[in-house]
């Protein structure tokens, strides 16, 4: 396992301006920027990360609108998503229940082996929190959900969120479906076949 | 007097600051002409007598200053004389007896009046002045009079500074044929019209939650119609033609999670393309691509094309967008597998392919696209010139069909020489991506793989249907920028509103998914089905 390169796509998901774009933002480029644009349709980035056992773990991240404008899309978001990071906003309430809807939404949608990690973000205003940790940890156990609560803001969380999932997925899902090496071809080749919208990255080296 | 007016001959039109006007003052037509021609008149002799007086009372006043005009540079204030009102009271318009024509043909050094006579115009010439004003001051005039007189020009800055936000919209809203508005019910007015606004504001807001909560409503009937669908349809599609009721259920759209594979197999195989159509394909094109055969040409058109592909979403941008190169492939790859009929690209496949994207894998999608455009509609639109014949004929269906159930709008089209070429071809190539809201857009899709090219022309008829009270512009242009989705007036009213404007283009009419399948289904009184397939047999005895 060693030396090996997986990718992943990961769906970003929640309600509107609970810190989605944020999070990966920070996760990305370490950057926080405290007047954010909504974000329209979806938004797109790369990150890797390195385990402690040198594999590396590239998520394509899908960073979805929150807000619910084209339900048509779901398809392309779910389509081939080996892992989805639902976010809630621990300042309100009313963002967890979204959460919920949104992780119904993935079970019966998405592919059945698909990671979801609940996150409560906004760590940073822990005075004004509305949910509280036994609550969400309460319901990610029961739904089997991973649970940490992050803030985009102060970087707090953030990194731990993406390398437990990284750490969780090539366990669960096998390295044939779901990961594509880069450096090895044959284990790509298996990867073609079920993942069609992942791969045509840049890192591939050729198609025939 | 005669340096009023010298002093800025080509000042375009005097800036002149109403501070009051007597609403109770008879008016004077010969002043009022004078006045009405300020805007178009350069001539400073014209407005001279004016300004003073008005400027002073605008001082005082708190109510806020009008400006004709904004252009004013403070030069030609510099009246001679600032101990009296008389002396800055020019005799032209006062007096002038003619319409616009004569007072702008006055001389611009016209002798000065009689002092006494002119300190009596100018308070009544007050009047007139204000006359044109859209909110009308409504100082007494008496007070205005004895103000302007004793203090002349005190304001000059604020002649030049121009006008405020609230002078630019309220001294445009009042006719100027119309006299002046006494100040309290000028007030009166403006608080109901913010009123008027305000609760105009809160109805769209109100209306606008309605909409979403049906759609949400809507939305969550038909994902929660899953079961039914896994029961009745999946099995065998074929038995919503059986079956009205499936049928209608399927009009109502098909569940995002099994639209790939309705799609799949209600668009059938009539090419017989396998599995591995769309590796083949996609490797000659890459094969083209990195031998450097791939036309340069096509190539462009194909970017150009993307770059237009639902740019909302940012799933297509060429550097961000994360199904950019899955579409751009899909496209080489499609245009290699038309290369054998000759064909080359034609705009509006992206659209096809990226909605494909979004909903299934690419080789899956491919060869639905693939399918779906050898339906003989569409592959005469997407054919070139050699189905120009058959392009033209359901030109002429489209007409027909017109004539029969819009016979109003056929008619206004026929008088302003609008064919259905100047529209129909950007509907249906883009199988109406460009132009209607996503969602609305996946449901039509949903039917027309169903029903296939007489519900492409009962779309197309419900659009015309949902534009209809747009249509009838008198002028040719407009008429055509408006089915463009062009319409200036509609797209600043969408940006003033805040809403975006690269969704689909005829959002910014308000087409939505509610308004559009009212139109579809509405059309069941006169559409049928027998009528489109006479005529079908009429202009295409061939297919």
């Amino acid at each position: 396992m060693s030396n090996k390169q997986y990718q992943f796509k990961l769906v970003l998901l929640g309600e509107s301006a609970v810190g989605k774009s944020s999070l990966v933002l920070r996760f990305v480029k370490d950057q926080f920027d405290d007047y954010r644009e909504s974000t329209i349709g979806a938004a797109f980035l790369t990150q890797t990360v390195t385990l402690e056992d040198q594999t590396t773990v590239k998520f394509e991240i899908w960073d979805t609108a929150g807000q619910e404008r084209y339900k048509s899309l779901a398809p392309m978001y779910y389509r081939n998503a080996n892992c989805a990071v639902v976010v809630y906003d621990i300042t309100q309430t009313a963002s967890l229940e979204k959460a919920r809807t949104w992780i119904r939404e993935l079970q019966r949608q998405a592919d059945p082996s698909i990671v979801i990690a609940l996150c409560g973000n906004k760590l940073d205003l822990a005075a004004r929190r509305q949910v509280s940790q036994e609550e969400a940890k309460k319901y990610a156990d029961e739904e089997g959900l991973m649970w940490m609560e992050t803030s985009a803001k102060t970087g707090e969380g953030v990194a731990e969120v993406f390398t437990a999932i990284a750490k969780k997925l090539p366990l669960t899902a096998l390295p044939s479906r779901a990961g594509a090496g880069r450096t090895a071809a044959g284990a790509r080749a298996g990867v073609d076949l079920n993942k069609q919208a992942a791969n045509h990255g840049q890192n591939e080296p050729c198609n025939c | 007097m005669a340096d009023i007016s010298l002093e800025s001959p080509e000042e375009p039109v005097p800036s002149i600051v109403f501070g009051g006007a007597a609403q109770d003052l008879p008016r004077n037509p010969s002043s009022r002409s004078s006045s009405r021609s300020r805007p178009s008149s350069g001539r400073r002799s014209i407005d001279g007598p004016l300004t003073p007086p008005t400027e002073v009372e605008s001082t005082t006043s708190s109510y806020p200053k009008i400006v004709i005009d904004t252009t004013a540079a403070p030069s030609h204030h510099a009246t001679a004389s600032t101990d009296s009102g008389k002396s800055y009271a020019s005799p032209s318009s006062p007096q002038s007896p003619s319409p616009l024509e004569s007072t702008r043909s006055l001389p611009t050094s016209r002798p000065n009046p009689t002092p006494n006579k002119v300190a009596t115009i100018s308070a009544g010439s007050l009047t007139p002045a204000s006359a044109d004003l859209p909110t009308s001051m409504s100082l007494p005039s008496t007070e205005a009079h004895s103000k302007s007189t004793n203090k002349p020009n005190i304001h000059r800055q604020t002649r030049s500074a121009g006008p405020s936000m609230f002078e630019k919209v309220m001294s445009k809203t009042r006719p100027s044929f119309l006299p002046p508005k006494p100040r309290q019910e000028d007030r009166k007015h403006l608080a109901d019209w913010q009123n008027m606004m305000k609760m105009s504001q809160l109805a769209a807001e109100k209306r606008r939650k309605a909409l979403q909560e049906r759609r949400l409503q809507r939305e969550k009937a038909i994902e929660d119609s899953i079961i039914a669908w896994q029961r009745d349809i999946v099995p065998d599609w074929r038995v919503v033609f059986k079956n009205p009721a499936l049928r209608k259920m399927w009009w109502r759209g098909i569940p995002t999670k099994i639209r790939a594979q309705m799609w799949q197999y209600a668009v059938g195989n009539s090419l017989a393309l396998n599995k591995d159509h769309y590796r083949i394909c996609l490797a000659r094109a890459k094969r083209a691509l990195s031998s450097g055969v791939f036309p340069e040409a096509t190539l462009s058109l194909i970017e150009e094309d993307i770059s237009t592909t639902l740019p909302s979403l940012h799933i297509f941008h060429h550097e961000t967008g994360p199904l950019y190169s899955d579409l751009k492939d899909m496209l080489c790859a499609w245009v290699v597998s038309r290369s054998d009929e000759g064909l080359g690209y034609t705009m509006g496949a992206a659209k096809i392919a990226a909605m494909m994207l979004i909903n299934m894998p690419a080789q899956q999608g491919f060869n639905v696209m693939r399918n779906l455009l050898e339906r003989h509609c569409l592959r005469s639109f997407y054919g070139g010139e050699a189905m120009k014949d058959d392009v033209e004929a359901y030109y002429r269906i489209f007409d027909t069909l017109l004539a029969d159930g819009m016979p109003k709008i056929y008619f206004n089209f026929k008088q302003h020489q609008i064919s259905p070429a100047a529209y129909l071809p950007d509907w249906l190539l883009p199988l109406f991506l460009d132009h209607l809201p996503f969602e609305a857009c996946a449901r039509i899709w949903d039917v027309v793989l169903l029903e296939g090219d007489s519900f492409l022309y009962r779309a197309a008829l419900g659009i015309l249907a949902v534009l209809e009270p747009r249509l009838f512009f008198p002028d040719r242009k407009e008429l055509l920028e408006l089915l463009k989705g062009e319409n200036k007036a509609a797209i600043s009213v969408a940006q003033r509103d805040g809403r975006a404007l690269d969704g689909g283009r005829y959002e910014i009419y308000g087409v939505d998914e509610e308004t559009i399948w009212e139109r579809i289904e509405s059309m069941e009184d006169w559409w049928k089905e027998s009528t489109w397939t006479r005529l079908i047999q009429r202009e295409l005895p061939d297919i």
